[in-house]
């Protein structure tokens, strides 16, 4: 059916912005500001609910809602199409920017009007990326998304964060060119911008180029270098939206445009199986060397950075089996990783609130002094150990589930990176809450009720979604992926079995097994222990952290040009014998060569 | 009144230039006025021109291929009203400067009169003329603060400019040789007889024109005066010169090859791939440079001819896509980088400086102008939801249709090079002040004018242009559609 509701979705947020930016001004203090910006959020609430809503009860029953826009100045027209995956991605999106906002407004000092009107600019983009129908709507909104998250990481304006936003902007625009090459191939094949045109097009390097520019957008391994650098630079309540939501974009891509590719039930094609093999192969690496190097950081943010490059290992995972299982577990867990990531970064910005610290060797003993940001925080390590009953226990539960006819390697795997990220967590809240006290923490209190509220909702999710999981993954997770294969196998996942709870025994024993063997052995890398330049350890760190690899080609790219432009003469003389040369050139060539 | 409109669009500033030598207090007024009546003239004109119909106009009433005429169809009526637009724009910007005199404001004039005199002129010497006109002017505007450095860069652009525009006049002379008229169209009408009767005297005169243009729109590796004279002159006349004067190149080179060289003719000899391959370079070359570049004005210049670049390409693969991507490009290029050296101006006036590194915390000072910065580089860069993006998606279509994959690599590549220079300025925005304001080094002795609202105002003019452009690129494509319906029919115009 047709109708103007995704539409407005998109425009409200956009239009708000520009009212934010045009009718907050400088001139007002702050608490003016930020009573006028407190309005808008609370239309902006109200305006989304009411049309999420709308949709997402016209899509229960099974219909798929249109709308265009400006049809016919094709080809930029705006194309808008909301189907159950999209559905759910929107609303978990706006759930957490929801949360992120709320948030803010205690964390968020200064700039008020340039960073809440880039918030809603990146909540209309992202609401229009999954929304769009074709691929240049998405390639737009994609864009528009990168660019505002830019802006954001560079909130701090401290060195770190600008050099941190200019690798992000970097790497993300060569994977977006990268889609954008894509996308003009399918066209010129196909003559349309449909959304199927990815699959449909004969050749092979569009669906590659598109999966790698996801990745880049996903920061998967060995793609992700701008993650770990971009998540901790930006304020946290804009890495908790990054984490939770903008690197679900790559995935996103992948399940829309990619999916039909890898799926098992259609005729499998060589070519297809090779992309499974990418997919995967990509989603292994990144769970493990995520979770390795999250293991090792003393940064609280940067080990959650990493341990966002590991979990977005399991979803595309997921994706890369190409069965219904997988595809719906991949989507599951992306929407607890939304909740659980948000809801850790958030609370880590708490932490950073009270005490103004963030490297685990300053924290510790906090669990007296901030004990509702240390319950949420614990919620969400188990949630994302993959502990019962939270909700990642239940996606990782289906991703078994749908690995178990994929050999032993997958699996095992998955329990070793589940055991390891237990172990990082272990690190992390026993070095940050627990333990003895420092000194300079003892001022520490609880912070604002506006940023515990956002965090106290998210874990009361996580825990929903983990207990109630049976009935999320078959109301909304099936109806999700109705579209792209057929749910049978879906209804048939249990969750409280021997099976699981021997994973889960397994994953706790293990854990604290790695955790204490590594602290004895000094692996764990705490700041008093860093590890010496040259040791193995810190060889292997730099090794696993191809950062340099792509440093060192920047460089090199810099260097070139500073040749060529030490090369380059200021010399009339030398320019005029270029031109000569040029007109001498153009003869020899059109009387010689061409005629 | 109304059949005199074409010539009465060259004379309005023309004789307002003249006028303005003769008064010190109404200076300002008197060029905006001249300015504005131009453009009311051509608007009159223009719903008539975009249906198809072209005014041509008989100087002195002498008809044919004796006398000279002025046409104005499509085509000219595009570039005409960038030029009319921006102009106006400048003679705005520059009205703060309290101290560029009459001088300023005449040579200004007359440069845009002699470009809309470029532009409409259907007669080749004629266009010569004019062009040497212009040139002069600009050499003297680009001296006009008359220190060392923009002596030396006018000095550098005099003799290559003469040399490139000399190289026309030889081109024009063979023409003249060969078919025995002046007149555009009626050496188009002739030349398909000369090219077969005398291939390589066609073919010298193209290489001649093409070379002598290819220094004019800074193709590489005739680029050589652009980095110098973009980036040294006065703020304005940089946006004048980046902006406009460039695409008048560009205006003759494509009347030149589609018109007097028809279409099938420029295939023929193959000058498309030559076309192309010089692009690709262009591109490349002036990606790579600026991305090295210390000082804000010279990156931007640099920009310039990593843009062109791309024109370069879309005139080359010469589809009607690829055409319609390159004027498109044209437009938005125009406004894009005014605004960019707009901004530079107000940004090197507050930090006293040109070094990109001097500008931190600008934009605490300015966010307004920041914004504009940034709009316009992110256009620069090819990022949706601006217009940029439209032309260069244009551009690569229609490259990828005539199945040059490698040139759309080659496009994307330098966007990333781009976006790596232009974040690099962006990021210095907004980074927190130094400490110590670097002292001013800049040998424009500039007065500031913090905020001023003639300096703000053309610039948050075109960033809307530029927002809408991106916004509804079909705006932009409806006014070049007929100009390239009329490059590509192979009726003589």
């Amino acid at each position: 059916m047709n109708s103007n509701l995704p539409l407005l979705t998109v425009i409200i947020p956009l239009f708000l912005s520009l009212t934010v930016v045009l009718f907050v001004r400088g001139r007002f203090n702050q608490a003016q500001q930020l009573r006028l910006i407190l309005v808008i959020i609370f239309l902006v609430a109200i305006a989304m609910a009411c049309l999420l809503g709308l949709m997402l009860f016209e899509i229960l029953k099974g219909n798929t809602i249109y709308g265009v826009f400006l049809p016919q100045v094709a080809p930029f027209g705006l194309r808008l199409q909301v189907d159950g995956l999209s559905i759910i991605i929107a609303i978990v999106s706006f759930l957490l920017w929801l949360a992120v906002s709320i948030y803010s407004i205690s964390y968020i000092k200064t700039d008020l009007v340039r960073y809440y009107s880039l918030l809603l600019i990146l909540l209309g983009a992202v609401q229009g990326t999954v929304f769009a129908k074709d691929l240049i709507n998405f390639y737009v909104f994609l864009e528009m998304t990168a660019v505002a998250t830019y802006f954001l990481i560079i909130h701090k304006k401290t060195v770190v964060a600008l050099q941190a936003g200019y690798k992000y902007i970097l790497m993300t625009l060569i994977g977006a060119f990268l889609i954008l090459l894509s996308i003009i191939l399918i066209y010129v094949e196909t003559g349309s911008y449909e959304m199927t045109g990815v699959n449909k097009s004969g050749v092979p390097i569009v669906p590659i180029l598109f999966l790698v520019g996801c990745f880049i957008k996903a920061g998967i391994v060995p793609l992700h270098t701008w993650l770990p650098d971009a998540h901790p630079a930006a304020p946290s309540p804009v890495s908790a939206f990054l984490s939770g939501m903008m690197i679900k974009i790559g995935a996103y891509g992948i399940i829309r445009f990619i999916f039909p590719m890898l799926n098992f039930d259609l005729p499998a094609t060589n070519f297809g199986e090779l992309l499974n093999i990418l997919v995967i192969s990509a989603g292994a690496v990144s769970m493990l060397i995520g979770v390795l190097l999250a293991l090792v950081q003393t940064d609280v943010k940067r080990l959650l950075a990493y341990h966002s490059i590991s979990q977005m290992g399991y979803i595309l995972l997921g994706i890369g089996l190409g069965t219904e299982l997988g595809l719906a577990g991949g989507l599951y867990h992306l929407v607890n990783h939304a909740l659980f990531k948000g809801l850790l970064f958030l609370c880590m910005g708490a932490v950073i609130y009270s005490t103004g610290m963030r490297k685990l060797d300053d924290l510790g003993g906090l669990w007296k002094r901030i004990p509702i940001t240390t319950s949420t925080c614990i919620i969400a390590a188990l949630a994302i150990s993959g502990i019962p009953p939270f909700n990642g226990f239940a996606s990782k539960t289906v991703l078994t589930e749908a690995i178990a006819n994929f050999g032993f390697v997958l699996k095992f795997v998955m329990m070793v990176t589940a055991a390891l990220t237990f172990a990082s967590f272990l690190k992390l809240i026993g070095y940050t809450f627990f333990g003895e006290s420092k000194k300079q923490l003892i001022a520490a209190k609880e912070a604002p009720i506006l940023i515990l509220l956002p965090m106290i909702v998210l874990a009361i999710l996580c825990v929903f979604l983990g207990i109630y999981a049976k009935f999320v993954l078959n109301s909304f997770i099936t109806f999700a992926i109705a579209g792209l294969v057929q749910p049978r196998l879906i209804l048939k996942v249990e969750f409280w079995t021997q099976g699981t709870a021997l994973d889960t025994l397994f994953i706790v024993t293990s854990g604290f097994v790695a955790y204490i063997t590594a602290s004895k052995l000094g692996l764990i890398g705490r700041e008093k222990k860093e590890f010496k330049i040259g040791s193995f350890m810190a060889k292997l760190v730099k090794y696993l952290s191809i950062d340099r690899i792509y440093c060192n080609i920047a460089i090199l790219a810099d260097k070139l040009c500073k040749k060529l432009d030490s090369v380059h003469s200021q010399d009339l003389n030398i320019h005029l014998s270029w031109v000569i040369l040029t007109l001498i050139t153009l003869f020899v060539t059109l009387f010689f060569v061409i005629v | 009144m109304v059949v005199h409109i074409p010539i009465l669009i060259i004379i309005s500033p023309l004789l307002a230039a003249f006028l303005v030598l003769l008064t010190r207090k109404y200076k300002i007024i008197l060029s905006i006025a001249s300015l504005i009546a131009s453009i009311v003239f051509i608007s009159i004109q223009s719903s008539r021109i975009l249906y198809g119909d072209k005014i041509t106009y008989h100087l002195g009433g002498w008809q044919g291929p004796l006398g000279i005429n002025l046409v104005v169809d499509e085509l000219s009526l595009f570039f005409s009203l960038i030029v009319l637009g921006l102009g106006l724009l400048i003679v705005v910007y520059s009205i703060p400067e309290r101290h560029y005199g009459r001088t300023y404001y005449f040579l200004l004039l007359i440069s845009l009169s002699s470009m809309i005199g470029v532009i409409y002129t259907a007669d080749i010497f004629n266009m010569y003329v004019f062009y040497e006109l212009l040139s002069l002017a600009m050499y003297l505007l680009i001296a006009y603060p008359k220190t060392g450095v923009t002596l030396r860069a006018s000095f550098n652009y005099l003799i290559m400019g003469g040399v490139g525009l000399s190289f026309f006049l030889l081109g024009v002379g063979f023409l003249y040789a060969m078919t025995g008229t002046l007149d555009i169209f009626h050496i188009a009408e002739k030349m398909s007889v000369a090219f077969n009767s005398n291939t390589r005297m066609v073919l010298m005169s193209f290489v001649l024109i093409a070379t002598g243009m290819g220094i004019k729109i800074a193709m590489f590796p005739l680029h050589g005066w652009l980095p110098d004279a973009h980036s040294m002159a006065p703020s304005p006349i940089s946006a004048l010169l980046s902006g406009v004067t460039v695409k008048i190149g560009i205006y003759v080179l494509i009347r030149v090859t589609y018109s007097i060289f028809s279409a099938e003719t420029f295939f023929t000899i193959s000058s498309h791939a030559i076309l192309m391959v010089l692009g690709a370079g262009t591109l490349l070359f002036g990606a790579s440079m600026a991305l090295v570049q210390t000082d804000l004005k010279r990156l931007l210049a640099y920009s310039t001819i990593n843009q062109l670049g791309i024109v370069l390409i879309g005139l080359g693969i010469g589809t009607e896509l690829g055409l319609i991507g390159a004027l498109f490009h044209v437009l938005n290029h125009a406004i894009m980088k005014s605004t960019l050296f707009f901004c530079a101006g107000i940004m090197i006036a507050e930090a006293g400086t040109r070094e990109i590194k001097g500008l931190s915390g600008f934009n605490r000072q300015q966010p307004a102008i920041t914004f504009a910065f940034v709009i316009a580089s992110l256009g620069m860069i090819g990022i949706p939801p601006i217009n940029g993006f439209a032309s260069k998606l244009l551009i690569c279509l229609a490259a990828i249709e005539a199945g040059y994959t490698v040139l759309v690599v080659i496009i994307l590549v330098a966007s990333a090079i781009s976006a790596a220079y232009y974040f690099r300025v962006i990021q210095v925005l907004f980074s927190s002040p130094l400490e110590h304001s670097p002292i001013p080094t800049h040998g424009e002795g500039q007065v500031v004018h913090r905020g001023n609202f003639f300096r703000a105002w053309p610039i948050y003019i075109l960033t809307a242009g530029c927002l809408l452009l991106g916004l509804i690129p079909a705006l932009g494509i409806s006014l070049v559609k007929p100009a390239v319906g009329l490059l590509l029919s192979h009726v003589v115009p």
